[in-house]
């Protein structure tokens, strides 16, 4: 590939001082090394970074060419190295955040707009491609029509959550329960599902669907899953929540969302300020439940996950449904515990 | 030929096209083209990619070209790389090319 007189490398992560070189840069760029970030590749004239491109696995971000070095198409040339790199990872589709001002140039390199927030927009490297994922839900005609949904991480099936599928199953015809599908939390997402699954399987109007790329996942809304560090980034659950509310919703009949209320995760209380901000006026009223008290007070899964390190029986069996009981109670279970555990203890 | 999986090649340089191909079995050829010169070119290039599928024998495939104004020659070569690469092929028919 032809590379001009810059020097292309990529950033050794495990090396602090070349971390600290493209932070500056981005810094200079009005741009944050998000902890997500896997790969970045710059260009360099000498031994200073003058254009970079980064990826947290199928998202592109912090693309950025230091003004006096703008008008040689140093973006293009980032960009190829980036979707080299993608195919080589095999991702199967690529996702971009970045300025909205940038919107026209990365339209030229192929991508189209999904999701905006002020300042910010999402573009995909295909043209609503969102439409192919609701095409693959095969959700029959008799499951469309008015209807409300939840998104949940259900980390693990909780009393908590049943109670507000429960609810919402009382008081509409048809409900729709997103799972987010990331294996970022410690009960992979297979065991989530199956764990919704039987603590719903009395519930006939209930749909449970997987989230995937656009509900809830490290392209539409990255800060979610780097929680730890406690960076609130607003615009990343307005682009969530605009995706939600103008793709998927009218699609599906969705008239409600659901949600429990979040008095602890500061990220997830932003996400629901927001939400109630924000999808009222796009006809979608949010109903907010409190959360269910149990012995111990408010069920939530960060505690019933304190409770299985501990191995608490007695306390679990109050905050989780016998479905999950069991599944915790089991081998496979018992080792999530033991990791937990280990996490915590490394924490300290 | 037979594309089995997704193939990559060339760049977003300027003069350079970034080819993607993929299987499309049964379906024929789906070719997608976005060029900078596509009023110019494009049934020029259109023209090129084709005979260099019939050269290599492509029956089904789904194309798609993100020009930025690379001569016949390099979008040839780019198409034949990222072929191969989707054929998962190692043994190339350099006489039928040439």
């Amino acid at each position: 590939m032809f590379t001009g007189q810059y020097d292309v490398k990529t950033i050794n992560f495990g090396r602090e001082t070349e971390k600290a070189d493209l932070r500056e840069f981005l810094a200079g760029e009005d741009l944050s090394l998000d902890g997500d970030i896997d790969y970045a590749v710059c260009l360099f004239e000498g031994d200073r970074i003058i254009a970079s491109g980064c990826a947290a696995s199928n998202v592109l971000k912090c693309i950025a060419v230091a003004a006096p070095y703008q008008g040689q198409q140093l973006t293009n040339r980032i960009m190829s190295l980036l979707r080299i790199r993608a195919y080589h990872e095999g991702f199967p589709g690529l996702f971009l955040f970045t300025k909205d001002i940038n919107e026209a140039v990365f339209r030229d390199l192929g991508f189209f707009p999904l999701a905006r927030a002020p300042g910010v927009i999402l573009m995909e490297d295909k043209e609503e491609g969102w439409r192919r994922y609701l095409e693959e839900l095969n959700i029959p005609e008799g499951e469309r029509g008015t209807s409300a949904a939840l998104v949940m991480n259900c980390n693990p099936f909780t009393l908590g959550h049943r109670y507000l599928v429960e609810m919402a199953c009382r008081e509409n015809d048809r409900v729709h329960l997103f799972l987010v599908k990331e294996n970022l939390s410690v009960f992979p997402y297979d065991v989530r599902l199956k764990l919704v699954r039987e603590g719903t399987a009395d519930l006939d109007n209930l749909s449970i669907h997987e989230g995937r790329d656009y509900i809830i996942s490290h392209a539409t809304f990255p800060t979610y899953f780097i929680k730890e560090k406690k960076v609130i980034n607003e615009s990343h659950a307005r682009i969530d929540l605009d995706i939600f509310s103008r793709l998927i919703a009218p699609e599906l009949g969705i008239v409600r969302r659901y949600v429990g209320e979040e008095p602890y995760c500061p990220v997830t209380s932003l996400y629901n300020r927001i939400m109630e901000e924000m999808l009222p006026g796009r006809g979608i009223e949010v109903v907010t439940i409190p959360r269910k008290e149990a012995a111990g007070g408010a069920v939530s899964a960060t505690k019933v996950r304190k409770a299985l390190a501990e191995e608490d029986w007695d306390t679990l069996e109050g905050w989780v449904p016998p479905t999950t009981l069991r599944f915790l109670q089991s081998e496979d279970g018992r080792r999530i515990g033991n990791l937990i555990r280990k996490h915590q203890e490394e924490s300290e | 030929m037979k594309i089995v999986k997704t193939g990559m090649a060339g760049s977003l340089e300027s003069s350079d096209v970034l080819i993607t191909v993929d299987s499309n079995a049964g379906k024929g050829r789906e070719i997608d083209l976005d060029s900078i010169v596509q009023r110019q070119y494009g049934k020029q290039i259109l023209k090129v990619v084709n005979n260099t599928l019939d050269l290599l024998s492509v029956e089904d495939i789904k194309v798609r070209l993100e020009d930025k104004g690379a001569l016949d020659c390099t979008i040839r070569a780019r198409l034949e790389a990222a072929v191969y690469r989707a054929a998962g092929s190692k043994t190339y028919p350099w006489e039928k090319l040439s």
